[in-house]
């Protein structure tokens, strides 16, 4: 690209939501986010966010603490309404929140009755590797446990969006792997899911990424732990190379600029 | 359904309702002990119902943590939707407990036998004052007051307010004097409270929720 700005460079660049053809419409999608901002108090946590959930997509989102992840999962699963801009989609949701204080009941109690389920409680917490006493109070689950209950209640549940925050904090390899399977089967029966995690946390193949800085979405550079899975629109696009021209007093700014967007930016003279 | 059935199930193992069932239990106590014609009885029980509802109403709304909340409210699909299921679920409880005051005073009443017509006046009364109780207690929990003390002061000037002032104080000795279509008016100007107040409650808990 000749004389572009770096915005405009993440602009073409950006990879087009999956499910959904038409920007303007659901369609197949289960959620969508049209120019949404949410602000505490006079403090803007998000803005200017469009989003496309289509059935059968996974979704990984990445962020440093403080970026909005949370307030955008929110949004999304309906907890929050924006203070402008519009959400559109599918209720109800099933969300899973960074924190709870369990309520007052055992394991199998609750589970029985918080929703309606399309699949097997029981076969998910297996998946997950949970090791618990389902009979017991919710309230005596190491944190780890805790995870896996709410991940297997989310992912037998008879929702078609599944958005859960902090999805790997707390878990266990076994955990680890059953998420992963429980994922790759929710999707596959045409469900969507919606996961935020630290950075630290890789983006599993086939998984669609998208980066939250500075309380917006960034479109994520092509990961190389993308693979090409159903639907995996990272992978489709692959490395993009993208050359800056512009004048020289400014070719250093353009770079750092284009690094923060998560371009490999390199000055090559 | 399911959802008003697991909203008291939160409720029952929280143990919230044994101080607001205490006071019900008290209050109905003394009114049965010494009963007066079976009108005046239910008039009596007007306030009663109305604290106890909205006692109530406030417990279950605080009934769990933020995280939980925002768990249910997804499940329900948004705050608004959750606030109704949750006073929809403190109804539930007032029919029951109206039903059962009304039996109490049925029972305990000395006299002829009350008549239906009787009976459906007396069962009206109080669950008029439980859904006024509800309408106030909806507004009155978290997200929208996050502050116990404010919640307390808030709840008890409003009961006072609207059970000592205003068109209820004037039906309610309407319904004392024998006017049987008296207790069906104060059920129709606390349904529209309740519900208006509800309307509001609905419309303010997606602003607390951020």
């Amino acid at each position: 690209m000749v004389g572009g700005t770096v915005s405009s460079v993440a602009r073409r660049r950006s990879i087009p939501p999956p499910g959904s053809t038409d920007r303007g419409v659901i369609g197949d999608g289960v959620a969508a986010l049209r120019d949404v901002r949410v602000r505490f108090g006079s403090r803007t946590v998000l803005h200017d966010v469009d989003l496309d959930v289509g059935r059968g997509a996974h979704w990984e989102i990445r962020g440093d603490n403080g970026s909005g992840k949370t307030t955008l999962l929110r949004v999304l699963a309906g907890t929050c309404p924006p203070s402008s801009g519009r959400r559109d989609g599918v209720r109800p949701v099933a969300f899973v929140p960074a924190a709870i204080d369990p309520p007052a009941l055992s394991v199998q109690a609750w589970a029985r009755s918080v929703r309606r389920r399309g699949r097997s409680f029981d076969e998910a917490l297996d998946i997950l590797g949970f090791r618990g006493e389902a009979d017991r109070s919710f309230r005596r689950l190491s944190y780890g446990n805790l995870r896996k209950v709410l991940l297997a209640d989310a992912l037998t549940s008879d929702a078609a969006l599944v958005v859960i925050d902090e999805a790997r904090e707390g878990l266990d390899d076994a955990g680890l792997d059953g998420l992963a399977e429980l994922v790759r089967v929710w999707c596959a029966d045409g469900g969507a899911v919606v996961v935020a995690d630290q950075a630290a946390h890789r983006v599993p193949a086939g998984a669609h990424h998208l980066i939250v800085r500075d309380g917006t979405i960034i479109t994520a550079p092509p990961s190389p732990a993308a693979g090409s899975g159903a639907g995996g629109e990272v992978g489709e696009v692959g490395d993009v190379t993208v050359t800056l021209v512009g004048p020289a007093d400014r070719r250093s700014e353009l770079t750092d600029q284009a690094a923060r967007l998560g371009f490999r930016a390199a000055e090559d003279g | 359904m399911h959802r008003i059935a697991f909203t008291l199930h939160l409720l029952a193992r929280s143990m919230r309702w044994v101080a607001p069932a205490i006071v019900f239990l008290v209050a109905c106590g003394l009114v049965l002990a010494d009963p007066g014609p079976l009108r005046s009885s239910s008039a009596s029980l007007f306030p009663v119902q109305a604290v106890v509802l909205c006692w109530l109403t406030i417990a279950i709304g605080n009934v769990d943590d933020d995280g939980h909340r925002e768990l249910c409210t997804a499940e329900a699909g948004s705050p608004a939707r959750l606030l109704v299921v949750r006073s929809t679920s403190a109804l539930a409880l007032a029919v029951v407990l109206a039903v059962v005051v009304t039996v109490g005073l049925a029972i305990v009443t000395p006299g002829p036998r009350s008549s239906v017509t009787d009976l459906g006046a007396v069962l009206v009364v109080p669950l008029a004052g439980g859904v006024l109780g509800i309408g106030i207690g909806g507004l009155l929990h978290r997200p929208i007051v996050r502050h116990l003390g404010l919640t307390v002061v808030a709840a008890l000037g409003a009961l006072v307010v609207t059970i000592t002032t205003g068109p209820a104080t004037s039906l309610l000795h309407d319904v004392t004097a024998g006017h049987v279509t008296a207790a069906y008016e104060l059920l129709a100007a606390t349904a529209v409270v309740g519900v208006t107040l509800t309307a509001i409650g609905a419309g303010l808990v997606g602003r607390f929720a951020r």
